[in-house]
């Protein structure tokens, strides 16, 4: 019996046929698909390299219940040393890419993974000066304030 | 569906980044605002309050009571335990991955800290959410590793309960 596929269409137009039990394990693409069985469904805010990278993720994450014994099929321990080094091999602005696609598409464990990453990104930095500048974050504080709260939060060593 | 597309907040975001990133130089990217709670909470206890100095949303992100209770039950998942020792002068703190108790013979900590001015015997209550109420009101941190000291109650607390 052939799997059921879906096809996802990126940004660009770009088509990608999908088993449909790897795209499921977006909470989303899994209400899409019983809504409106049969349609491509165009992700118009994924560019084709971060749905690729999304789809990637999720074939490694499949659970095969056919027990077919599927390259895909790994143990736990494999499957946290890939996932890993899957976010290792990305770089910063498709971390983030990655992360709200995670988080848009409703896949919890990829979303802990590049949350993790962007966490280790983040307590990797020296100081708050380091932080925001790889995040570009304002600094909405005044001197004085700064000053507060490290007065408020002086801890030994 | 189309509805559903444009109503994702983030969706604005990045096209905003696409457009800057357009003249060639790839901007560092911002934390999305919904998973700034979600980020803020995996990173390492004990250096939480450096945090805090980063800019005002993460500062008062962390005080936030939801923050406070996810980061305790993240921290509760990593299973550290915690020693702590007081005589009349000092007093300290020792945290041990749990799964080194057992064995008893070489215990390396995640952290040992002396408290300084403890200006009190022992504490006299259990741990509540990590907490630890020692003598003369003060509260003892052990993620903060910091005492708080509380406001001392007046009278009329004393009738609360009745």
């Amino acid at each position: 019996m052939s799997k059921k596929m879906i096809v996802l269409k990126s940004s660009e137009g770009v088509s990608f046929v999908v088993e449909e039990a790897v795209a499921r394990q977006s909470k989303i693409i899994s209400f899409l698909v019983e809504e409106f069985p049969d349609r491509e469904l165009p992700l118009t805010n994924m560019t084709s390299e971060i749905l690729r990278k999304t789809i990637e993720y999720c074939k490694k994450h499949v659970v095969e219940d056919d027990g077919g014994g599927d390259s895909s099929s790994s143990s736990s321990g494999d499957l946290k040393e890939w996932d890993v080094k899957f976010v290792a091999e990305i770089d910063q602005p498709r971390l983030m890419d990655l992360l709200m696609a995670a988080n848009y598409l409703d896949i919890p464990s990829l979303l802990d993974v590049t949350c993790q990453k962007v966490a280790d990104t983040i307590a990797a930095c020296n100081d708050e000066k380091e932080i925001r500048a790889t995040f570009n974050i304002e600094n909405d504080f005044t001197e004085e304030e700064v000053e507060a709260i490290r007065m408020e939060n002086q801890y030994p060593i | 569906m189309r509805d559903f597309k444009k109503n994702q907040p983030w969706m604005n975001k990045k096209r905003r980044r696409l457009e800057r990133s357009r003249d060639g130089k790839p901007q560092p990217n911002h934390i999305p605002l919904d998973l700034t709670l979600e980020i803020l909470s995996r990173l390492p206890a004990k250096s939480i309050l450096r945090y805090q100095c980063v800019s005002k949303l993460w500062s008062s992100s962390m005080t936030l009571p939801s923050f406070i209770n996810s980061f305790t039950s993240r921290s509760t998942s990593r299973l550290p335990t915690l020693l702590v020792t007081f005589s009349s002068s000092w007093g300290y703190v020792f945290s041990f991955p749990q799964h080194q108790i057992p064995d008893g013979s070489t215990c390396s900590s995640f952290y040992s800290y002396q408290i300084t001015n403890t200006d009190c015997d022992s504490p006299r209550s259990q741990s509540v959410q990590g907490l630890i109420l020692v003598p003369v009101l003060k509260n003892w941190n052990p993620t903060l590793r910091r005492f708080l000291a509380l406001p001392h109650p007046g009278k009329h607390m004393s009738t609360r309960d009745g």
